[in-house]
């Protein structure tokens, strides 16, 4: 089926979540303006007007009533969803990475960038602590980065009791999200930068997306290596749908840096692999240039990817999607 | 058109005649050295010698002139003794017959020239033999394999793999760092890998690929070249070090199982006056098939130099001349030579063909109002057909019109027919044994690819294929089958098509079926295209000469469909491993075709039982995956069940 | 009385024949409107039926030379695909064929022989294949002993 495109941003898209219902589409871009969508028909139903530079990043709560952004603005917001308001303003000394609501909302993080004498945190809030205090609350954690690293990518893991972390120079952590202590690593999880860490809707598996033109499937308790996707280009995002057991792969080189005459223009594809075999299953295309964030729907049933190019593409799988299966 | 680039220096060609005649350097042709003498002491070396000229002059009925006993400090003698006898004759009757032999009980003597003894006392002690049996190695284990499969190789990165093609997929057989080096070749029938790095040469063989040799080339080698036969290789170095009074050495001929060096020669490369690139065309040295002689051109002298391999001579000492030769080439079968002139006014330009080492002509023609030309040998030495421009009189352009002269070399008097093709000529390909040739002629954008047919002696258009989107003829080694394709190319004068393949039968030799376009394979930048050496399997690379991403190898079957598509990042190419000529005859190959019907429901049934193991194989494999995927979701989710009760 | 009686019946019979008189006029006119107007009718009936004869001639006229038209571009496409090189076989059936086959039949024909074409192609391409890959296999199993014995000399 064509896929809805949604214009609505002037540049490259950074971020984009559905809800946990599946119909509506946060998405945030270097524009500095989140918006949100209806999936079904690809309305815009509203923005967010506040941030004062790109947004990295967002996350809407798991009832919907709160949105979580990060912008290089060196803050952090906490949204009336539905009315678009600006509820909370977390002031930071250096650009926000990455945020995300636990499970049930009653605590959120987000990490801040390595900069100018900053180190790289990962603070983490309660929820009740911000109601009352609003912005002033402080955290109730502050994680620094391990050695001289930076947070690039992070999720909650099962029960909301860890904190996946991925950083710049390829290792993941799994972090208390009590104490702060580091559960466990895998320091050799990627060569380059990790760019996007999807968890798993049953909470047993992550996927990573890496600079280093991998992507892999991890256990999320131990962070060994379950499964590797190989691609010859960055990767700069990757989901998981248990629906058919695929994953997705977005990424791509800049133009730019494509010496050849042979790759065409909008050669930047959506790559579907069969996450148990590893094979690659398909090719989406209609980019103009890297994809910089991907997602399934939560019902399986579709994806949407966000462009280098400013363009969020909303698809729904045709039958052959369903009816595929690499014969075992 | 080759061009090839000779320096002969006056003084070189001094020297070359002073090589003719092989004699010792030293002059010391009547002296032996002869060892395994009993230690002694003071007056009881001179007794010894005594005994020995004795023994020495009875023996072998030699003149003994005098016996040198070298003695140390305290006079006590060394095991070794010169001895200078009567004559060079008998010298050498004296290191032929002493050897081994039995002075006492427990000495035995052994002679050997001066030059020897030289030699083995400035061979360094950690000389590793690597040459040593390499007679008896094993070179041709790949050819036995029950499949009729092949070999390729495949660089990856810095890795080099050899693989075994096995239709459907590919199996690895072997792959190493240690060949690591930019440059790597097949010997011209696949014996050898060849593989180079810096100064050295390592030539690999056997069932896995063990060193069999190693050579050393000062200055860093260049490029390389196989004989056709595999006795010899050519190594050029474009940084070889140059003394004055030392031989030169850019270019080396190395006999292959001896690792002697049998001959340098001094080589410039010409670099084009356009963007500086070098215009040579190697190989330099030319081979005849036989590995029999090698030349190249004296562009100064307008003469071809003809080397006889064996002895590294000037053929019969004298250079073949050949007033204003530009280019030649040796028959693939015989010891025949073509020669190409160009026009001259008022000379005209000329074919000739020389039969070696007789150097009588064959065959010589002449051609008016003529540009560039190049010479096209067909595989079995029948026909030589030359591709010459046509011009204008007292232009210095042609309109691009083209002819093309054929001559077939095994008829009485070597007759000539021709065709011509008014549009410019792009490429030329006889068919591999065959009577049939293919070229692509046009503009760029209108390029149409015309085959002909040597029909008893006449030559016919077959059919005229317009609009090919193609740079490159490749023939099947089997002949029948050519694919038109349109490669990248570094070359910037050819332009480059997006990796499109053409399947074109030109029917069954004798047949008159039409010329039919079979079917069209594409590979999205593709840069080489390589047929296997049974011409069952075409191979197309995209390679990272050109592509960033997305290289890799695909492998179509004889008839462009599509059998294997591999992605291999920082690929660097592949080519298929080489076969020596078949070892059966003419009658034999018939013979076979003639009872091919009995083998046909053997192998239809091979290849049903290949085709049903892959397909189980892999499916239980991904069983297996599945399975062990399950296991650890279903525990993974109790656990977590575990941890929320908790 | 008499007289007047005869008088009266005269003027009476006058009277009625008057009365007939009129009534005939009357009927007489009367058919002379019916037949005007079944004239009219029939005449405007036969206009009718003529200008529907034409329109329907027309039709036809217009049908066959489209007909024609399509014909003729099929014949084009028929010709083609005879000039190509799957459809070079069959040009002589194909010649045939088309003086029967209105469009629709010609482009059914040639998708036909396209169909028939790639079939044809394909089993070609397989006997092609097959041949030569037995044919060389078939020469390595000759080749083989000659090469074992040169291998063990």
């Amino acid at each position: 089926m064509k896929p809805i495109i949604l214009h609505g941003h002037d540049r490259a898209l950074t971020t984009i979540k559905f809800n946990l219902e599946g119909d509506l589409l946060f998405s945030s871009s270097k524009d500095k303006t989140p918006c949100v969508w209806f999936t079904h028909n690809g309305e815009r139903l509203g923005t967010y007007i506040g941030h004062g530079g790109t947004v990295w990043c967002l996350d809407p709560s798991y009832d919907s009533k709160q949105l979580l952004t990060g912008s290089a603005d060196n803050s952090a917001k906490i949204w009336d969803l539905e009315r678009g308001v600006a509820l909370h303003t977390f002031e930071t000394q250096s650009a926000v990475r990455t945020s995300a609501w636990s499970f049930g909302a009653q605590r959120f993080f987000f990490s801040t960038d390595k900069a100018r004498g900053q180190i790289s945190e990962l603070r983490i809030f309660d929820s009740s602590a911000v109601r009352q205090e609003g912005a002033s609350a402080r955290p109730s954690l502050v994680i620094a980065a391990p050695g001289e690293s930076k947070f690039t990518s992070a999720v909650w893991g099962p029960l909301d009791n860890t904190i996946i972390a991925g950083c710049d120079n390829g290792a993941i952590y799994s972090l208390d999200s009590t104490t702060g202590r580091i559960l466990g690593e895998n320091l050799s999880a990627h060569t380059g930068l990790i760019s996007d860490l999807q968890a798993s809707s049953d909470l047993t598996m992550f996927i990573s997306a890496s600079k280093d033109q991998s992507s892999k499937l991890f256990d999320i308790d131990s962070l060994s290596v379950i499964k590797t996707y190989p691609t010859d280009r960055p990767v700069n995002s990757a989901a998981i749908s248990l629906h058919k057991n695929r994953v997705v792969l977005g990424g791509g080189q800049e133009a730019m840096s494509v010496t050849t005459t042979a790759s065409k223009a909008g050669k930047f594809e959506a790559r579907f692999f069969d996450m148990i075999l590893e094979e690659e299953l398909g090719r989406v295309k209609g980019h103009f240039g890297p994809i910089n964030t991907i997602a399934f729907h939560p019902d399986g049933h579709g994806f949407a990817s966000g462009g280098e190019d400013g363009y969020v593409r909303l698809h729904q799988f045709d039958q052959s999607y369903f009816d595929f299966n690499i014969p075992h | 058109l080759h061009h090839r680039s000779f320096r002969c220096e006056e003084d070189f060609a001094m020297s070359q005649e002073a090589r003719e005649k092989p004699v010792l350097a030293t002059g010391f042709q009547s002296f032996v050295g002869v060892t395994g003498l009993p230690e002694v002491g003071g007056e009881r070396v001179g007794k010894l010698k005594g005994v020995l000229a004795k023994i020495f002059a009875a023996n072998w009925q030699i003149t003994i002139v005098t016996i040198t006993v070298p003695v140390d400090a305290a006079g006590n003698a060394f095991k070794f003794c010169i001895v200078e006898c009567g004559s060079k004759e008998d010298a050498e009757i004296m290191i032929s017959k002493c050897q081994e032999f039995p002075l006492d009980k427990s000495h035995k003597l052994s002679a050997s020239s001066l030059d020897d003894l030289q030699k083995i006392i400035t061979t360094p002690e950690d000389f590793s033999p690597v040459q040593e049996n390499f007679h008896a190695r094993e070179t041709m284990s790949w050819l036995l394999s029950d499949a009729c499969e092949d070999q390729y190789l495949s660089k990856s990165g810095r890795k080099l793999s050899v693989y075994w093609n096995k239709k459907k997929t590919h199996l690895r057989a072997k792959e190493s760092e240690s060949w690591t080096g930019s440059q790597y070749k097949w010997s011209t029938r696949g014996s050898y890998l060849i593989t180079w790095l810096g100064e050295d040469i390592s030539v690999w063989g056997g069932a896995k690929f063990d060193l069999f040799a190693k050579f050393h080339h000062p200055g860093g080698i260049g490029l390389i070249d196989v004989s056709p036969c595999e006795r010899y290789l050519v190594t050029w170095s474009p940084k070889a070090p140059k003394g004055q009074d030392q031989e030169p050495q850019d270019i080396i001929v190395w006999e292959i199982l001896t690792g002697e060096r049998k001959r340098s020669f001094p080589f410039e490369l010409r670099l084009s006056e356009a963007n500086g690139q070098p215009v040579q065309a190697w190989p330099v040295l030319n081979w005849s098939f036989d590995d029999t002689y090698y030349a190249f051109i004296d562009r100064e002298e307008s003469c071809i130099r003809i080397y006889v391999a064996e002895s590294s001579a000037l053929l019969d000492r004298k250079p073949l001349k050949v007033d204003g030769i530009e280019d030649f080439a040796w028959s693939p079968t015989d010891n025949y030579l073509a020669a190409w002139t160009p026009e001259q006014d008022p000379a005209p330009a000329r074919v000739t063909i020389f039969s070696i080492p007789k150097r009588l002509t064959l065959s010589v023609k002449n051609f008016f109002n003529t540009g560039a030309a190049s010479l096209h040998w067909q595989s079995s030495g029948d026909y030589l057909c030359a591709q010459i421009e046509r011009r204008a009189k007292n232009k210095k352009s042609g309109d691009g019109a083209v002819s093309f002269e054929v001559f077939s070399l095994r008829e009485k008097l070597v007759p000539c027919d021709h065709f011509e093709s008014k549009v410019p000529v792009s490429a030329f390909a006889w068919e591999p044994a065959g009577t049939r040739m293919a070229i692509l002629a046009g503009e760029t954008n209108s390029l149409s690819a015309v085959f002909y047919e040597l029909k008893s002696h006449k030559i016919v258009e077959l059919r005229s294929l317009p609009k090919v989107s193609a740079n490159t003829i490749a023939w099947s080694p089997r002949g029948r089958i050519c694919v038109l394709a349109g490669v990248n190319s570094l070359n910037p004068n050819i332009p480059s098509v997006n990796g499109a393949f053409l399947f074109v039968d030109v029917g069954d030799v004798g047949s008159t079926e039409a010329v039919t376009s079979l079917s069209q394979a594409t590979h999205e930048g593709a840069s080489l295209v390589q047929w296997d050496p049974t011409g069952r399997y075409l191979a197309t690379c995209a390679t990272t000469q050109h592509l960033k991403e997305d290289t890799g190898l695909r492998i179509w079957t004889s008839v462009g469909r599509i059998l294997q598509n591999h992605k291999i990042s920082m690929f660097g190419g592949m080519h298929w491993r080489p076969r020596p000529p078949t070892l059966l005859t003419a009658e034999d190959i018939k013979a076979v075709k003639a009872t091919l019907s009995s083998s046909i429901k053997r192998f239809a049934a091979e290849d049903q039982a290949d085709d049903v193991s892959v397909e189980t194989e892999e499916l239980e494999r991904r069983r297996r995956l599945f399975e062990q995927f399950e296991e650890f979701r279903s525990k993974k989710l109790q656990q977590f069940e575990l941890q929320a009760e908790q | 009385d008499e007289h007047r009686e005869i008088l009266n019946r005269k003027s009476i019979i006058e009277k009625r024949m008057k009365a007939l008189e009129d009534v005939e006029a009357e009927q007489q006119q009367q058919e002379a409107r019916k037949r005007k107007i079944k004239q009219a009718e029939e005449e405007k009936a036969e206009a009718e039926r003529i200008s529907r004869e034409a329109e329907e001639r027309e039709r036809i006229r217009q049908a066959r030379e489209q007909a024609k038209v399509l014909k003729q571009s099929a014949l084009a496409e028929l010709d083609t695909f005879i000039k190509s090189d799957v459809g070079a076989k069959y040009r002589v059936e194909a010649t045939k064929e088309a003086q029967k086959l209105d469009a629709e039949g010609i482009r059914k024909y040639i998708t036909d022989c396209v169909a028939r074409a790639r079939a044809d192609l394909d089993s070609k391409l397989d006997s092609l294949e097959k041949q030569f890959d037995y044919e060389e296999r078939a020469k390595h199993e000759h080749e083989l002993p000659l090469l074992k014995a040169l291998k063990k000399a």
